[in-house]
């Protein structure tokens, strides 16, 4: 007969085994429960004129920069000033799931008086799990489609923001006063980020309305942008690239530039740095502008007005950047009615 | 009764490295009968006890397991009627599970493996009494992973484990090369016990010329992949180490003596 | 509080990846990558099927694991049957499933803002409110009813995944699986069918990647395609770092170990955010945790805190008979 330990032996040896593990928890546990207390207390004293003001972002990318750039500028525009004012603590999930989670944990519980978040995801973490303090989004191209409210004027109740859809009807119509018969236009795409599908469909919609087809080549890694433009701007018939506002895109615009200049194809860009990167022209309500937005409406929201009474909004100022000399190269005039309306010119 | 014709193998075929390890080997090999084979290093008994194992599928030829056509099956389908133990003390059992996990999972060889728990408390102490049957006080540790025995300790287990539910045929390669001499004669002296208990069919390569003579009622002696001799019956009773030895030296003159003479033939004639 | 909680739940939501892992990282002895897009799989298969509402959101989960399983089988089979290194099977099952995912969901993300998940199916039966924000006292500490539940939960599923593993990993035909990844040639030669076990263990390792990429859609209420990036490294990490807590590799102490590893890790995280990291050094500490926890045992070697484990090479060296020719 084979003799096996008995149970009462195993409750002392697994328990033993796990010992340390189990204290090692306890003890971290108990680190973060203390520390958290004490932010919170914290925070509770602080409270008055001083604002504490948190960004969350997704991914690091040059989308998420500008909004954040947008935000400071944006907070200085409305003569709070850093430091004497607000402070302002920045996260970034470094596109990890479990991170943002956690962030949103760590935001949550540190008693912030106001989150920004960036991106899409960034919103749908926080909206999930942030009921109480005010959270205004910027960088969200379909707020309604992920998940923040029924409306842009019924919504959750602690989230407002501004949704940074760009305005594609005017850039069709810039494209037509510049050059009237234009059959084709095209973009690159990335499938994997909902704004940019979504962006995508939008330019599609505004193109074909004016008679224009738009084609489209989708990339989903930085590697593959250059092979997506150099496959679009290559006998396909697309006369000038639209490019739509993307994280994608946006990390790899010159490879789009430069399959585009091999083949004299103008490029207009939806972001506003676009056309000091080489883009014919950009009319962006970009990213930026959106955080400039956002900014104020929180400011609004620090003032003492309620998020539930502010309805989303779209960027609200158009730039018109012109880049004569890419214009120039890609071989097309710029009417005068279209320069005159220009918010400035690169040289 | 174990049947192989005309087996053909040749390895990395069509490459500088090609090597015809098996050619035309046929045998026919009786039920209940230990069978030994002999040759010199590479001369393909571990690649015959292969072919039989199913480690690799044949070039042609046809391999019969009691009347059962194996030639095309895979390893782990032959495996139903096959024990093996290796050279490599190693190479028969897991490292990092138990004796008991070890032991349980040859016990299921040739059975269906199932969603049962696989150490209930009397497979323990089936295991238990058969492991104290080796007399190698193992049978108390049962719940030690084997990387923690001696190789000794493991080949004496592998060879448990190989015939623990009595296999058709046992293979065995070297499987006390690798041991020192005592623990490898007490290996043996195990394998003599086990195959005479269970009466089994075994095919055994070994580099002893003792162990051939000794043990055994054939000698089946290999050369390039070819079956050079075959002794049974009276001749194999008869044989003595020291004609072993002979036949050894005859392939060894036969080598050297082959190069030499085609070097003449060509200095003659090209 | 809600802090530790949250920290707790996902540390939860991805033991189950981590126990994932363990049966590919040491029992078939390689990192599979597939994890990470199973897991996106899982969640974008749940995200998809919750926002439907023709399932409950168990069986939510089933189907969400299931379609983790294919993937998986995929890659053992890719491995068995064509062999493709395991680590290149991985990587191409995962990059397919990018596609896939983005089909599964018809875009690139689903938002879940109101539908049924599992964890608002355990609040109604505990009768906890969606909208109330209740507390209730633990030790003192107040704590939100919805994140205790949510931990309880996902404590419960992690507690179910890692005894039935267990359970499995103890049948005749888990130990066969074992047998397979420890020593293959002895597995193979006591009539184990090695591939089919290569690519069993694989479809399970990846369905519990997929199940705790639901379970994370369903917490986090949504699901993104670029959910899984990053995610395998975080479970070796935790069973790491488990071993490294715990010592011990039997069974049932790996598979805890592995649980524990996933919650101590990100409670590392967690503090490191508390204590306002850089933001942009996040990944680099996670890596340097990583790091500590694969040196420091090694440290502890060189004095008698470890059973000395047997040398294989020692005992193959013994000599041969004289008589041998
Ligand atoms: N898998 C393989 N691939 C290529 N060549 C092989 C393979 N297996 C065996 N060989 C070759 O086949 C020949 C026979 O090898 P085998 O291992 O059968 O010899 P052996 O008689 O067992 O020798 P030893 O006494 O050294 O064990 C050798 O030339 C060997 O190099
Ligand atoms: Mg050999």
């Amino acid at each position: 007969m084979y003799k096996r330990l008995k149970y009462s032996e195993w409750l002392i040896y697994y328990p033993a085994k796990l010992f340390p593990a189990l204290a090692l928890i306890f003890a971290a546990s108990a680190l973060l429960l203390f520390s958290s207390q004490k932010a919170a207390e914290k925070a509770g004293g602080t409270a008055g004129k001083f604002f504490r003001l948190a960004v969350v972002a997704y991914s690091d990318t040059p989308i998420s920069e500008e909004g954040r750039r947008g935000i400071k500028d944006g907070l200085m525009e409305t003569g709070m000033d850093e430091k004497r004012d607000y402070e302002m603590a920045e996260y970034s999930a470094h596109s990890d799931a479990a991170a943002l989670n956690g962030i949103i944990d760590a935001v949550k519980n540190a008693d912030y008086d106001l989150i920004f978040t960036i991106s899409t995801p960034a919103l749908q973490a926080a909206l999930k799990k942030i009921q109480k303090t005010p959270v205004v989004f910027s960088s969200t191209g379909d707020p309604i489609g992920a998940g923040a409210g029924k409306s842009f004027s019924s919504h959750a109740e602690n989230v407002t923001g501004i949704c940074s859809m760009s305005d594609f009807s005017g850039m069709i119509k810039l494209v037509k006063e510049i050059s009237p018969d234009v059959k084709k236009i095209g973009t690159v795409f990335c499938p994997a980020e909902i704004n940019s599908v979504l962006y995508k469909d939008c330019l599609k919609k505004a193109a074909e309305g004016e008679g224009i087809s738009l084609e489209t080549v989708p990339a989903n890694s930085a590697g593959e942008v250059a092979d997506a433009a150099n496959s679009l701007c290559e006998g396909r018939g697309v006369e000038i690239i639209c490019q739509i506002a993307d994280n994608l895109s946006a990390a790899s615009f010159p490879a789009i530039l430069k399959a585009a200049a091999a083949e004299r194809i103008p490029v207009f860009g939806f972001i506003e740095s676009d056309a000091k990167k080489g883009a014919a022209l950009s009319y962006a309500k970009d990213y930026y502008r959106g955080g400039i937005d956002s900014a104020k409406l929180a400011f609004r929201i620090l003032k003492g007005e309620k998020p539930a009474g502010i309805p989303f909004e779209y960027i609200s100022k158009t730039t018109l950047v012109i880049n004569k000399k890419a214009a120039e190269t890609a071989g097309i005039k710029i009417p005068k009615a279209v320069a005159d309306r220009a918010d400035s010119f690169i040289e | 009764m174990l049947e192989l014709n005309g087996l053909n193998k040749t390895f990395n075929y069509g490459t500088p490295d090609e090597v015809k390890a098996l050619s035309e080997v046929s045998l026919g090999i009786a039920s209940g009968s230990f069978t030994v084979i002999l040759g010199t290093n590479g001369s393909g008994k571990s690649t015959l006890l292969n072919a039989v194992a199913g480690t690799f599928i044949v070039d042609s030829g046809a391999i019969r397991l009691n009347g059962r056509d194996i030639t095309a099956s895979p390893e782990h389908v032959r495996a139903a009627f096959i024990g093996r133990v290796f050279q490599n003390p190693f190479s028969g059992t897991a490292p990092n599970m138990t004796i008991a996990e070890n032991l349980s999972i040859a016990s299921m060889r040739g059975k269906n493996r199932r969603f049962s728990t696989a150490l209930s408390g009397a497979a323990m102490d089936g295991f238990y009494s058969r492991v104290k049957e080796l007399n190698m006080g193992l049978e108390d540790r049962l719940e030690n992973n084997i990387g923690s025995l001696s190789g000794g300790q493991r080949q004496a287990l592998t060879l448990l484990m190989a015939c623990w539910n009595r296999p058709e045929l046992l293979l065995l390669d070297e499987h006390t090369a690798a041991l020192d001499p005592k623990t490898g004669a007490k290996v043996l002296e195990l394998t003599k016990t086990v195959i005479e208990k269970d009466k089994l069919t075994t095919f055994m390569v070994t580099h002893s010329m003792q162990q051939a003579v000794n043990l055994g009622d054939r000698i089946v002696m290999v050369y390039k992949g070819k079956i050079i001799h075959d002794f049974s019956g009276a001749d194999k009773k008869a044989l003595k180490p020291k004609d072993l030895y002979e036949l050894f030296e005859d392939i060894k003159r036969r080598e050297m003596i082959d190069p030499a003479t085609s070097e003449i033939l060509k200095a003659n004639y090209v | 509080m809600p802090l530790l909680l949250g920290t707790f739940t996902i540390g939860f939501i991805l033991s189950i990846l981590a126990i994932g892992a363990l049966i590919s990282f040491r029992i078939f002895n390689f990192a599979d990558i597939t994890s990470e897009g199973s897991l996106a799989l899982g969640a974008s298969a749940a995200a998809v099927l919750i926002a439907a509402r023709s399932f409950d959101p168990f069986t939510v989960l089933l189907i969400a694991s299931a379609a983790g399983a294919a993937a998986g089988a995929v890659t053992g089979v890719l491995h068995t049957k064509f062999k493709i290194n395991a680590l290149l099977a991985g990587i191409l099952v995962m990059t397919a499933l990018y596609s896939v995912n983005l089909h599964v969901m018809g875009k690139s993300n689903v938002a879940l803002m109101n539908e049924e998940t599992v964890f608002t199916f355990f609040n109604k039966c505990l009768s906890i409110s969606e909208t109330a924000n209740k507390t209730v006292s633990v030790f003192g500490w107040p704590a939100g009813a919805k994140d205790l539940s949510g931990a309880a939960l996902s404590f419960i599923l992690a507690l179910v995944c890692g005894t039935a593993l267990f359970w499995f990993l103890r049948t005749e035909l888990g130990s066969a699986m074992r047998a397979t990844g420890d020593n293959p040639q002895m597995a193979s030669a006591l009539g184990v069918n090695t591939d089919l076990m290569v690519i069993a263990g694989l479809a399970l390792s990846n369905a519990l990647a997929a199940l705790s990429g639901a379970l994370l859609a369903s917490y986090q209420g949504f699901a993104d395609v670029q959910i899984g990036i990053g995610m395998l490294v975080w479970g070796l990490a935790s069973v790491i770092i488990g071993e490294t807590l715990v010592r011990e590799k039997s069974i049932g102490l790996a598979i805890t170990s592995a649980v524990m590893g996933s919650v101590f890790f990100r409670l590392l995280v967690a503090i490191a955010l508390r204590f306002g990291m850089n933001p942009n050094d996040m990944k680099l500490i996670t890596a340097l945790f990583v790091l500590m926890a694969l040196i420091l045992p090694s440290l502890g070697r060189g004095g008698k805190f470890f059973k000395k484990k047997a040398d294989p090479k020692e005992d193959a060296a013994a000599t041969k008979p004289s008589e041998i020719v």
